[in-house]
């Protein structure tokens, strides 16, 4: 049986495709990592 | 506990009730029960999955780990976005189109038959060992409110866990896990204010920071390339990765989850979800604990924070003991001083010097406590830590009625909520990869759907069964955190492995996975045995995934470039 999302499975709203809602979520990770090593310098210098 | 607090407790058994009620009718065959009938939507399989992650243990033994050792815990979870980005590329799509039951069942269509029961198989060894931890977690905290035996509060979550799966099915256990998703972060939040809450009106948020920091209590990030250690940045990119893509893309308790979506792009986005949620959860799970450590600068913690064991210690040692505690007043005392001192020290120029002898007084401290751990574990006769009780004192003894209800149930949710994923994907291989394919050989005559359906009951009763029975020997195993990773990673590489052969490597490889499992299965078990027995410290143990996972694709491959040979020489003769 075919559902609809899996002809046309793209995120709604700014994120028009998946390759971009993937982009944004490494750029999150890798803003994570960087604000916990901030995070540490700060208060465990 | 207060009557308030039996008031939070059974509202919230009411509203699970309710819910897996009132979804979970109408179940009439494998599809319903174990997929949902494949209708959930996207925030209810990410927060069902996320539910599935954070046992009680996550509350209990995390925030224990950083009150004793510091945020570094978090580096494991560093790769998980990642992992959620590689398999709502690769694996995800292929599950969703094969429209299967089980992870394994793909591996029959790629790598054969033998390749499923051998995968499905690992993964009840497995998971029936921890899902044994995971009912174990929470009767550590239910022991000590109520003084109980804890034979006797395995019995009982393990039991209402079993009986509740096995009557509701997957729709109702994953609106379940919704809302208990909900109170477990509620939960969380309620937590870190009660800590803030009761700090001394002197200490500020960020002079509380700044103690904890003092004291190592917020190093997030190690850059350490040893990889024997297991909390630094690269173990956690690498051998995280691994553990990450195994479990959630191989686990039959995450991969059902996902099976369960309306369509594949609601299946991705649940996955998406806990990539950008996973990580500040966990972050504010660690500063909890972090923050507990400053609570405790303040308030005198108890010697031990296991009170049974306490009294067992002082009742064997009496003279030890009281001497013991005697020095351990004067360090928290002196510790106590020297914290307020540094802490209003902010900008002075004698802080370098207060900050000195803080961390002086807080290591004479940790000194006294480690002895008094010490001397528990001598009385014992076995290795022992209370890094479990840390959490569930400050609860029961500081915080006001209807909070303590609160956590008690995001306590309760947490460890509920794996136990009921851990038994339907237990049952749900047991009953799809084994029973349904070879039944004819036990069952005479067409079965039907109700037939399934009482064979997916009775497969969840018999996994809560040995769950249960099992978690009643867990308490020996140290650190329930270690020990939930430690057991699923010497399976998970290998069938991340065969995974791995299945989808990249159809043709060349795949047909050999069964024996590159077993000698993946093989490397991760030399790997972790043969330094044991050399008397040397191995590798980390978040690395057992990527040496599995490599060790099965390479020999696939070497097999499968073997057996072409052999098969180019036949067809030449």
């Amino acid at each position: 049986m075919e559902h609809p999302g899996d002809q046309a499975p793209s995120p709604r709203g700014f994120f028009r495709s998946w390759r971009r809602l993937y982009a944004a979520v490494l750029l999150t990770a890798f803003s994570a990592y960087v604000l916990l090593f901030v995070f540490s310098r700060i208060f465990a210098p | 506990m207060q009557p308030l607090d039996w008031i939070v407790v059974a509202a919230y058994f009411g509203l699970i009730i309710t819910v897996g009620y009132w979804t979970g009718r109408g179940n009439r065959g494998l599809e319903d029960y174990f997929l949902a009938r494949r209708s959930m939507p996207w925030y209810a399989m990410g927060l069902s999955v996320m539910a599935t992650q954070a046992s009680a243990i996550t509350l209990v033994g995390t925030t224990g780990q950083a009150y004793v050792d510091g945020m570094r815990f978090i580096q494991i979870y560093f790769a998980l976005p990642i992992a959620m980005v590689i398999l709502c590329v690769t694996l995800v799509p292929l599950f969703y189109r094969a429209r299967v039951f089980t992870a394994y069942e793909y591996l029959e269509q790629r790598c054969g038959p033998h390749t499923r029961s051998l995968t499905s198989l690992l993964f009840l060894f497995g998971r029936a060992l921890s899902g044994a931890v995971v009912i174990y977690a929470p009767s550590v905290v239910l022991s000590v409110v109520f003084s109980l035996d804890e034979t006797l509060t395995i019995l009982i979550i393990g039991g209402f866990a079993t009986i509740y799966t096995a009557l509701g099915g997957m729709r109702a256990v994953m609106w379940v896990e919704t809302w208990q998703m909900l109170i477990i972060l509620l939960g969380i939040l309620f937590c870190l204010g009660s800590v803030i809450w009761g700090l001394p009106e002197e200490v500020s948020l960020g002079e509380a920071l700044r103690l904890a920091g003092s004291t190592g209590r917020l190093e997030t990030l190690s850059f350490d390339t040893d990889p024997r250690q297991t909390y630094t940045v690269w173990t956690g990119l690498l051998g995280g990765l691994f553990l990450m893509l195994s479990y959630f893309g191989c686990d039959q308790s995450q991969v059902q989850r996902y099976l369960t979506g309306r369509s594949l792009r609601e299946s991705r986005l649940s996955l998406i979800f806990n990539a950008f949620a996973k990580l500040p959860v966990q972050f504010v799970i660690l500063l909890t604990g972090a923050l507990l450590f400053v609570f405790y600068q303040f308030e005198r913690p108890p010697v031990l924070f296991d009170p049974v064991t306490l009294a067992e210690t002082r009742a064997a040692q009496p003279e030890a003991m009281a001497a013991m505690e005697a020095r351990y007043e004067t360090a928290f005392a002196e510790r106590r001083t020297a914290a307020l001192d540094y802490a209003e020290a902010d900008g002075v120029s004698s802080e370098a010097a207060l900050k000195e002898r803080y961390v002086a007084a807080d290591l004479a401290f940790q000194e006294t406590r480690a002895e008094a751990v010490r001397t528990a574990a001598e009385v014992k006769g076995e290795p022992w830590s209370d890094t479990n009780h840390v959490f569930p004192t400050f609860v029961f003894t500081q915080l006001p009625p209807g909070v303590v209800g609160l956590i008690l149930i995001a306590v309760l949710a947490a460890a509920m909520s794996t136990v009921e994923s851990e038994l339907s994907a237990l049952s749900t291989a047991s009953v799809v990869d084994f029973y349904r394919r070879f039944r004819n050989r036990f069952v005479r005559g067409p079965t039907s759907d109700r037939h399934d359906l009482i064979a997916g009951r009775i497969g969840i009763l018999f996994w809560g069964t040995v769950a249960t029975g099992a978690a009643l020997y867990m308490g020996r195993l140290g650190s329930a955190v270690e020990a939930v990773n430690r057991v699923g990673s010497f399976f998970y590489g290998p069938i991340l492995g065969a995974f791995v052969l299945a989808a990249v490597f159809p043709n060349r490889g795949a047909r050999r996975a069964f024996p590159a499992v077993l000698c993946g299965v093989a490397a991760v078990w030399a790997a972790d045995l043969v330094p044991r027995a050399l008397g040397i410290e191995g590798v980390s143990y978040l690395y057992y995934n990527l040496i599995g996972t490599a060790v099965t694709v390479g020999a696939g491959l070497a097999l499968g470039r073997v057996a072409g040979g052999d098969a180019r020489e036949a067809g030449t003769r």
